[in-house]
């Protein structure tokens, strides 16, 4: 069990002026079984939060609209957050999950992944936790950490494929696995001791429990890891969605501390 | 079953039917109120006619009685099955539907997860499509739960014939379908949140355009687009041409899911309203379709509705559907292979006519390779026994000619569904053709329904 304190900035520089921005963003930790959000606070620039709501994955999302121009919008949220309160999180019934086994456009296996897959021996193994432990450890012993290599984008196969990539890819070709095997399993956004970015792990389904799995660094979620949300694949956990009005460049900033206390 | 002809004494010469004398002045006036729908060829926007014929489909009161509760049996079902998926999923619990037909399909929205509509309605406007056996037997072809459109084209219809020639009408007890619009204001302000309600479409080159400005002007609805819609402080508001706010209610959306709000579905929709998802989410305005309908209307599903009304309700369906073998299960794979020439196929993930096999049509190279691909993807498939449809009679050059036609039937869900004593009759121009969708140049006749 940790205390952890963190922060998690983001920010969006535009070329000339944009109007009628809005945004939804993912980027507050809720409580679970595991974690317990403590003092936590958040700002948006402009200041324009118009609402705040819970999606049909459990996310707190926040939503709002800029009437006028800006050239900057971001925010910056800080708080505390009590981690390894339980080894996992309690999930619902099996039929009620469903969903989370089943591919997505993104994790959708090609003939890559479809290879690899053949290539982790799972025979002898029973059990969904024991098969996830096993997908895990291959993939992260077969797929290169790299930044740059792949894009926000970029599917599971496109992934492998380039045979490089950064958390998210990791997480998306162990979904495309997991989900080969029938196994429910979903895609986290957090944050983690130690890194300067945001940071993507896999929950597995296993007997009414939500057990996280971290590919990228081969090895099971602890408490030093903050999630902030989970979906089917990273775009139900989009930090930052937006749409306005501009013909500009843009560029994003992110940088997360996270401590223990 | 009764016929026009029947009714009216038929005539040798179709210059006899005191129907002939008005066909071209009520196609005349329908074309000048637009009565039209719009295709994309080639890129190219062009609307046509909806050809009209004279001779009304007759349906007499009996029938139409058992058709109204056999409808509202089904539409019930199917509201609860959306209510279910998107809530406590016992049906997938107790295994009367495979989770695979839920979640591989394109219907299910995960969006749609644990939200509650206005009032529990789903389906507030359902189409659904009806064929008539030559033994009279009726079948269900087709539940419409997104946005089934039609409904607009037999009430201008029989009001231009009315007006036209009033004399048609009289001596004979049919059921007055001028009251659509009461019913759909009724279906509309039942689960509106308060407020203004509006129609949104995606503007004047969608192809039911007509239809949406029509049942705006008969509804008092507001005709608005998707820029004249804001979302502020959780609710939504119709900004006037003033640019004054007022709150909105209840928005029957003549849009796709996909396209509705650029936040929740496609990022790339212009015609939708960030941030409408959001709201609807909390309660705060009313979506008509509810958004997620599309998990309970597609191919693979249809052949679960009469399970669905079995588990839901405790009844025994009272329309059928047309004979439906799902390859996925042993046995209908072992029938559909020993019966293989004598059934259609379908192509679960396809529509609009595409996708569909006749197995006796196939050469038999084709034939091989279908099956192979059927063994291979059970779950893509439904088989269907072919219905002889019994034919209905429409003037041609003068002449009598029989044509196929099927029913759309319109169901109106607010306290209770409803049905609507009429529908629209769309007929295929072609003699040798099925298909009678009106991109494909089919027509279409009112729907008389007898009172006594």
């Amino acid at each position: 069990m940790k205390r952890l304190y963190f922060e998690y900035h983001m920010k969006l520089s535009f070329s000339s002026e944009v109007k009628e921005h809005r945004f939804s963003l993912k980027c507050t930790p809720h409580d679970t079984d595991i974690q317990k959000v403590g003092r936590i606070s958040v700002s948006v620039f402009p200041d324009n939060i118009t609402g705040t709501d819970t999606d049909s994955h459990g996310n707190i999302t926040i939503f709002g609209y800029t009437k006028g121009t800006h050239t900057c919008f971001g925010f910056d949220v800080c708080g505390e957050v009590e981690t390894g309160l339980n080894e996992y999180e309690n999930a619902k019934d099996l039929h009620m999950v469903g969903m989370f086994r089943y591919q997505t456009r993104i994790t959708t296996p090609g003939k890559e992944i479809q290879e690899f897959a053949r290539r982790i021996d799972l025979e002898n193994i029973k059990g969904s936790k024991e098969k996830a432990f096993e997908i895990m450890t291959f993939l992260h012993n077969n797929f290169t950490y790299q930044q740059g290599c792949t894009e926000m984008e970029t599917t599971a196969e496109e992934a492998l494929t380039l045979g490089c990539g950064v958390c998210q890819d990791y997480s998306h070709i162990m979904l495309s696995l997991c989900r080969m095997q029938s196994i429910p399993c979903r895609y986290v956004t957090g944050m983690m001791i130690g890194e300067g970015r945001s940071h993507a792990w896999v929950e597995v389904w296993d007997d009414k429990k939500w057990i996280g799995f971290d590919p990228t660094n081969n090895k099971m979620v602890g408490d030093e890891y903050i999630k902030i949300s989970n979906g089917r694949d990273f775009r139900d956990c989009l930090v930052n969605q937006g749409i306005f009005t501009g013909n500009v460049q843009q560029t994003q900033e992110i940088s997360v501390i996270v401590n223990e206390i | 079953m009764i016929s026009y002809m029947e009714m009216c004494g038929k005539r040798d010469r179709v210059e006899d039917m005191e129907v002939y004398a008005g066909t071209d002045v009520v196609n005349e006036q329908l074309a000048r109120y637009g009565v039209k729908f719009g295709i994309y060829k080639n890129n190219e926007f062009k609307e046509q006619l909806f050809p009209f014929d004279m001779i009304p489909r007759v349906i007499d009161s009996v029938e139409f009685a058992y058709l109204e509760k056999g409808l509202k049996q089904r539409v019930k079902a199917l509201n609860l099955f959306i209510a279910d998926i998107y809530g406590n999923k016992r049906i997938i619990k107790d295994e009367v539907i495979p989770e695979e037909f839920i979640y591989a399909g394109s219907g299910y929205l995960p969006q749609c997860e644990g939200i509650v509509p206005p009032k529990g309605v789903y389906s507030h406007i359902s189409g659904i499509d009806l064929v008539q056996s030559k033994d009279g037997t009726w079948y269900i072809l087709e539940d419409n739960l997104r946005i089934p459109s039609g409904a607009s084209y037999p009430m201008i219809a029989r009001s231009i014939t009315r007006r036209s020639d009033p004399s048609l009408f009289t001596g004979k007890h049919i059921e007055d379908n001028r009251n659509y619009a009461d019913m759909l204001r009724h279906t509309m302000d039942y689960v509106s949140c308060g407020g203004h309600t509006v129609i949104l479409t995606p503007g004047r080159y969608n192809a039911a355009y007509f239809e949406h400005s029509y049942l705006a002007e008969k509804t008092g609805a507001h005709l608005v687009s998707g820029h004249e819609l804001i979302v502020e402080n959780d609710h939504l508001y119709f900004i006037d041409y003033s640019g004054r706010k007022e709150r909105v209610g209840a928005v029957y959306r003549r849009i796709s899911d996909e396209y509705l709000d650029p936040m929740s579905f496609n990022e790339g929709s212009v015609i939708g309203i960030p941030h409408i998802f959001d709201i609807y989410r909390k309660g705060n305005v009313a979506l008509i379709n509810a958004p997620g309908n599309g998990v309970a209307d597609d191919k693979g599903i249809y052949y679960f509705v009469p399970k669905m009304i079995k588990y839901y309700l405790g009844e025994e369906p009272i329309l059928n559907n047309a004979p439906t073998y799902l390859p996925f299960y042993k046995d209908d794979m072992k029938y559909v292979l020993e019966h293989f020439d004598d059934l259609v196929l379908k192509d679960v993930a396809e529509a609009g006519g595409y996708g569909v096999v006749f197995g006796n049509k196939l050469t038999r190279e084709e034939k091989a390779r279908f099956i192979a691909m059927l063994k291979k993807e059970p779950r893509r498939f439904i088989a269907q026994e072919v219905i002889d449809f019994v034919d209905i009679e429409i003037m041609e050059k003068g002449e009598f000619v029989p044509r196929k036609a099927d029913l759309r039937a319109f169901v109106l869900m607010a306290e209770e569904p409803m049905v609507w004593k009429s529908g629209l009759t769309r007929f295929s121009r072609n003699p040798d053709s099925f298909i009678v969708n009106s991109s494909q140049g089919g027509g279409f006749k009112d729907t008389w329904v007898l009172s006594q």
